[in-house]
């Protein structure tokens, strides 16, 4: 058993993407580790966050900072954009999977292309990889990636897409065991990227039963 | 921990049907994982060129393997040969890069659409490694055995030779009936449609989203 | 280091204060005294001719190894060490072949003396096993047949350097036949074709100039030409037995009915693509009638 982070949740907005995602890490379903940040902002432009095991990440965080070494040492002022980022860490993972040792993580990549347009990616531990307008991993998968189908659209704004996110996840703490409540938002945009603290997500467990019997 | 598997259907179904001095080749565009569709819109076909399209459905990570060591080795033959490589010699490059990774196969199933040396219509088939064959007409994939029973019916004993439109018309159909019946096709279509001495026109079509 | 200016030439990894690989041009200078070998190419064909050096009345004559095979579509002729040629038409065959293995095509014959001119480079002191340590001491002509091209004529050398020609001619007789080849084809093959046809008798009085029938060059013609040089570049009497004639050229339609005949199903079988062409060697007899026909004829 090792450690493991839980969903993540991504959707880009008239001028940028955001992602939330939970700040705890289990080990198999004990809580280990809360506060912990699973959205990685990387370079000035990129945030790459991460569902699945927490030391196969760090590996290849440390993988991609030789890369990112490589840009600082060259000092041309050319820095790798997230789809660049999204293509190479693509290369990175398959190269593991056909190694037979897969790094098992699956990646949320969220920054700009080349033209300067927002990018959000997906990859899995195979190798698969899309770019998407909206993407979810790990049980929020299946509980919401249908909400935001229904409501997405490309006009959508920063407070709207805001929204959207806090009622994905408040969907998720209830109905996902593993998820925590304190959550985690990031958005990158034009500006560059911005990662919140950590906040409690609002839930009612007034209804519960155990309430009675304390 | 069981022992890890490298390979994950990522499911999709494509066909190609040839003419005389015509072939059309489609896809679907749905990129699943067991039950749960991970993308609506990831492409199955690829264009070498104007005469050469191929159509990939099973894993998609090694489908864009597959591709790169392709468009690598084209482009290697294009330098080192001074000419763009024609359709007979890309059907025996894909079966021998195929078949090159015999003992850890690319999950994929390819089918070759493009126009022959005499400006015929022609379609390949292809298994995982690479055992190939020229067939007028061929589907692969997810909906292979649904599709393939209608192109069989359609065409088989076809009294008259097929026109484009019909080609076109039965192409298109055939997705939407697979997708009818089989759950990892779906979303959108898209086709190439290619004629000798001609730009492949590229196409798109909807299909069913559930 | 180097203690006086001739010790340059010692290493094949050393220029020379000229700005000269002396080896290398050495390995030239070994060609100059090899056989005299001559190709030309024509709208219908190539044609390679080459001398055959005879040490002994007791050699056998028969043995015809100086134009060989490399492909179906493909043959060279040499001049030099004859061991080296052999190392370098055996790594061109396996070329040949790894491209009908990948490709199921024939190979383009500038892309095989491509790749065999990277084999003759491939010379040093250290390296890989089975690097020669010196240049190789050979130049081939190279003919053979392109399906987008038709047919070509290449020329290489030991400095790994190789060019298209139309007609060459490499060996101790190298540069006077190469003279009496421009001679008589100037005008008529390559550039400038009909342009500049001019008669000049002077070329004539040297009795350097075969006169070329007008009209297209054909092979029959350029066949003929190769076996005239030869015969006044030799420093032996030309004879059927010393000197070696392929040809490369469109099969007739008689041939092309010779290709197998699948036994199931009655279908002609091409066994291998682009046996368009075919490589015909002329034998003893057939080389005493152009011989017979120069002394007569013309």
């Amino acid at each position: 058993m090792t450690l493991s982070g839980g969903s993540i949740i991504a959707i880009k907005y008239k001028g940028g993407v955001m992602m939330t995602a939970d700040t705890l890490l289990s080990f198999g379903r004990m809580a280990r580790y809360r506060g912990f940040s699973r959205i990685r902002s990387f370079g000035d432009n990129t945030l790459i966050s991460f569902t699945g095991d927490h030391a196969d990440f760090t590996t290849l965080m440390e993988e991609m900072e030789k890369e990112i070494e490589h840009d600082v040492q060259q000092d041309d002022g050319v820095v790798l954009n997230a789809s660049e980022i999204h293509t190479l860490l693509t290369r990175i993972l398959y190269h593991h999977r056909s190694d037979m040792k897969p790094k098992w993580t699956y990646l949320i990549v969220a920054g700009s292309d080349k033209d300067g347009k927002s990018f959000l990616g997906y990859i899995d531990l195979y190798g698969t990889h899309f770019e998407c307008d909206y993407t979810a991993t790990g049980y929020a998968e299946d509980l919401a990636l249908p909400m935001i189908r229904r409501e997405w659209n490309p006009e959508i704004t920063e407070d709207q897409a805001a929204a959207l996110l806090q009622k994905c996840v408040k969907v998720c703490v209830a109905r996902d065991c593993k998820q925590s409540s304190d959550i985690q938002f990031a958005k990158v945009s034009e500006t560059g990227t911005s990662l919140s603290r950590p906040v409690k997500i609002d839930c009612d467990w007034s209804v519960a039963s155990y309430k009675e019997i304390e | 921990m069981g022992e890890f598997s490298p390979y994950v259907d990522n499911g999709g179904t494509t066909l190609a049907i040839a003419g005389p001095d015509f072939v059309v080749i489609a896809g679907d565009t749905r990129l699943s994982t067991g039950y749960s569709i991970l993308s609506r819109d990831v492409s199955k076909l690829f264009k070498y060129s104007d005469s050469i399209v191929m159509a990939s459905s099973g894993m998609q990570a090694d489908i864009a393997e597959l591709r790169k060591q392709l468009l690598f080795t084209i482009e290697e033959y294009r330098v080192d040969n001074e000419r763009d490589i024609e359709l007979d010699a890309f059907y025996r490059l894909l079966a021998t890069v195929l078949y090159g990774k015999r003992f850890f196969p690319y999950y994929s199933f390819n089918i070759l659409a493009g126009i022959s040396k005499e400006g015929k219509g022609v379609v390949y088939s292809y298994d995982a490694i690479g055992s190939a064959d020229a067939r007028t007409y061929g589907a692969a994939g997810s909906g292979q055995e649904l599709v393939i029973s209608i192109l069989d019916a359609a065409l088989k004993r076809k009294p008259d030779p097929l026109s484009i439109d019909e080609a076109i018309e039965l192409g298109k159909s055939a997705l939407k009936q697979a997708t009818e019946r089989e759950i990892h096709t779906g979303d959108s279509g898209e086709m190439y449609i290619i004629r000798a001495g001609r730009p492949a026109e590229y196409i798109t079509f909807k299909l069913r989203k559930d | 280091m180097f203690l006086s200016r001739s010790d340059y030439d010692r290493g094949v990894n050393t220029f020379s204060p000229e700005g000269r690989i002396l080896q290398v041009e050495y390995a030239i200078e070994a060609i100059k005294i090899g056989a005299t070998a001559i190709g030309i190419q024509v709208e219908d064909g190539v044609v390679l001719a080459v001398e055959k050096r005879i040490s002994s009345k007791l050699e056998e004559t028969k043995i015809d190894d100086k134009i060989v095979e490399i492909d179906y579509h493909l043959f060279c002729t040499f001049s030099g060490l004859s061991a080296d040629a052999r190392t370098l038409v055996d790594h061109g065959r396996v070329a040949a072949q790894d491209h009908r293995f990948l490709y199921d095509e024939p190979v383009p014959p500038r892309s095989l003396t491509q790749s065999i001119s990277d084999q003759a480079l491939l010379f040093g002191e250290e390296g890989a096993k089975r690097r020669l340590a010196r240049p190789y001491g050979v130049a081939l002509l190279i003919g053979g047949y392109d399906d987008k091209k038709g047919f070509v004529l290449f020329h290489n050398d030991p400095s790994g350097t190789f060019c298209q020609t139309c007609a060459r001619a490499i060996g101790r007789g190298g540069d006077t036949a190469q003279q009496m080849l421009t001679d008589s084809l100037k005008g008529r093959l390559g550039r400038g074709v009909a342009t500049d046809e001019e008669d000049s008798e002077d070329d004539d009085l040297r009795g350097t100039r075969f006169r070329v029938p007008p009209g297209p060059v054909t092979l029959e013609t350029a066949t003929k030409l190769t076996v005239y040089v030869l015969k006044r570049v030799m420093e032996e009497k030309i004879s059927k037995d010393n000197i070696s004639l392929c040809i490369l050229r469109k099969k007739t339609a008689d041939e092309h009915k010779d290709a197998k005949v699948c036994e199931s199903t009655g279908e002609r079988v091409t066994f291998m693509k682009s046996d368009s062409v075919i490589i015909e060697r002329f034998d003893a007899e057939k080389i005493q009638a152009i011989i017979d026909s120069l002394e007569h004829g013309e």
